[in-house]
């Protein structure tokens, strides 16, 4: 009886470790990222005589965008379907009849939407343990704009200044699984959170929002070359 | 997990009981307003009546004699001064029972006003600020027939009541910045003064009109739909403002302060004044963009686990 018992403990206690070494399934991806933002609005204009240079001095926008994966392929790398969401906003002051700054101030937000595939190749880091992860994304924008100048929506010439965009993104960026830092805090939060793994990533975003090409020259243009820099979350 | 959320229900339902809950002890206040312990009125209300309402809440003891209650230039005390006007009891039963009641007030009957025995102001005189108390007290013990317990009297908080035909001073016009057909003024208004209000002389009206009133706690006041006259078009708005204090007395007004209403451009009027357009909408673009989306979402939604 006491050697039925003393082997159920074995048994149990090999169980319980070998679950904990297991991986938990894996399904999403959470990011969270920001990067500088300088909408091309200026490139139909001359160097430092568009409207972008004139109010904000062609200064960088920050971006900051949220995401979601949904994984729907996993052998060799993995391939998923996302969502984004984003904001970004400057401010500058409003300029006066005389070309004057004023105290007033103006501000373009833009709140872009995105709906893409993307590909990891994650495989070297799965079995090799080589912690670099390249990807790849191309997907769909949508991004609404508006232009305040003072409290409420600019009016300039009877055309309100806000409206929606569309275009297309293509994004490639190489991630870090942190896991090589502390390999057995990554399994406790794989085992605890179900998170199997973290990463720090940088990416370079193109981003073309000239309603699929369909604009005139002289619309107003948000597209960009941008980086982003981010953490993310796989579980 | 149902029982600690039925828990949370209740215990919420109790907060928030407590919370509607009358304050302990005895309050007096104007019936259109329980919250607030202050009315004033000025010399076009002499001849109104006031409902003033009370509530006990005297949970732990109880009531061992009527409500008394009175009105009083003073401070409340225990029991009525002389010169007080006292007003009808409230009995023993209805205190301890019922718990509120209401009682008319009229505001001309005030012991302020009463020349024979107090003050001896007529209502209706001006630049005059003359505070008056409802007052109430109930004697109160644990056991009101316990032998060896004497009950002690148990004052109302008080309801105050101020004839005020004084009007605050003007506020201080700070600071106007007028752009894009609007104008933002800045002001410093006293501490007797309730609300702002912001008068304009503009090109097409030749006296002051009030165009906007805020409360003066706000420190700014927004006047809308005024007209761009451009820099080189000339002071042709003045500006003024006023203040207004809780009986409704208006002070003398500010400075006059002369603004043009300068237009400005922001990004979108920069945009387009370089040649800039943007067309409205294209059909095309957003069922271009939705119906993949929609295709991802309901793929999504559908599928339940990786293979």
């Amino acid at each position: 009886m006491m050697s039925l018992v003393a082997l159920s403990a074995v048994v149990l206690a090999q169980t319980s470790l070998s679950t904990s070494l297991v991986e938990s399934d894996r399904r999403m991806v959470f990011e969270a990222k920001f990067g500088p933002y300088v909408p091309l609005i200026d490139r139909t204009w001359a160097q430092g005589s568009g409207p972008y240079f004139r109010v904000f001095n062609s200064e960088a926008m920050i971006l900051g965008e949220g995401v979601l994966e949904y994984q729907f392929f996993q052998a060799f790398g993995t391939a998923a379907g996302g969502l984004s969401a984003g904001y970004a906003e400057k401010y500058a002051p409003s300029i006066g009849p005389n070309g004057e700054k004023l105290g007033q101030k103006t501000g373009l937000k833009i709140t872009p939407l995105k709906a893409y595939a993307s590909y990891r190749f994650d495989w070297l880091a799965r079995n090799l343990s080589i912690p670099f992860v390249p990807y790849g994304k191309l997907g769909l924008v949508m991004a609404w704009w508006s232009v305040s100048n003072g409290d409420s929506v600019e009016i300039a010439d009877g055309m309100r200044g806000a409206g929606t965009k569309y275009g297309w993104m293509a994004t490639g960026g190489l991630a870090l699984m942190l896991d090589f830092l502390d390999p057995r805090l990554a399994r406790d939060f794989d085992s605890g959170m179900g998170v199997n793994h973290s990463y720090v990533f940088a990416e370079y975003a193109a981003q073309e929002l000239t309603n699929f090409g369909t604009q005139a020259s002289t619309a107003l243009d948000l597209s960009s070359r941008h980086w982003m820099f981010g953490l993310a979350f796989e579980f | 997990m149902p029982r600690f959320v039925l828990l949370l229900a209740l215990s919420s339902a109790f907060a928030a009981q407590a919370q509607n809950a009358n304050p302990l002890g005895v309050t007096i206040f104007a019936s259109a307003q329980p919250t607030l312990a202050t009315f004033a009125f000025g010399a076009s209300s002499c001849h109104d009546n006031l409902l003033v309402g009370w509530t006990a809440n005297l949970i732990g003891t109880q009531p061992c004699g009527p409500l008394h209650l009175w009105t009083t230039t003073h401070e409340c005390g225990d029991s009525a001064l002389p010169g007080d006007h006292p007003l009808n009891d409230v009995d023993q039963l209805t205190v301890q029972s019922i718990r509120q009641g209401t009682l008319q007030l009229s505001l001309a009957d005030l012991p302020g006003f009463d020349s024979t025995t107090d003050g001896g102001l007529a209502c209706g005189v001006s630049g005059v600020e003359l505070v008056h108390r409802v007052c109430g007290s109930v004697n109160t013990a644990y056991s009101c027939f316990s032998i060896g317990v004497t009950p002690q009297p148990t004052r109302a908080r008080p309801f105050t009541i101020t004839y005020d035909t004084k009007p605050p001073s003007a506020p201080t016009l700070d600071d106007i910045s007028a752009f894009d057909g609007t104008a933002r003024i800045a002001f410093t208004a006293n501490t007797d003064t309730e609300t702002v209000g912001a008068q304009v002389l503009g090109p097409t009206n030749s006296d002051f009109v009030e165009r906007a009133v805020v409360s003066a706690s706000q420190g700014n006041v927004l006047v809308k739909d005024l007209q761009n006259v451009g820099s080189d078009g000339g002071p042709v708005y003045l500006f003024r403002l006023v203040g207004y204090d809780l009986a409704g007395n208006q002070s003398e007004p500010s400075a006059e302060v002369p603004a043009t209403i300068l237009h400005t451009n922001g990004f979108w009027g920069a945009f387009r004044e370089r040649g800039g357009t943007d067309p409205a909408g294209c059909s095309a673009a957003p069922a271009t963009f939705l119906a993949p989306l929609l295709i991802a979402l309901g793929l999504w939604a559908t599928r339940r686990r990786v293979p």
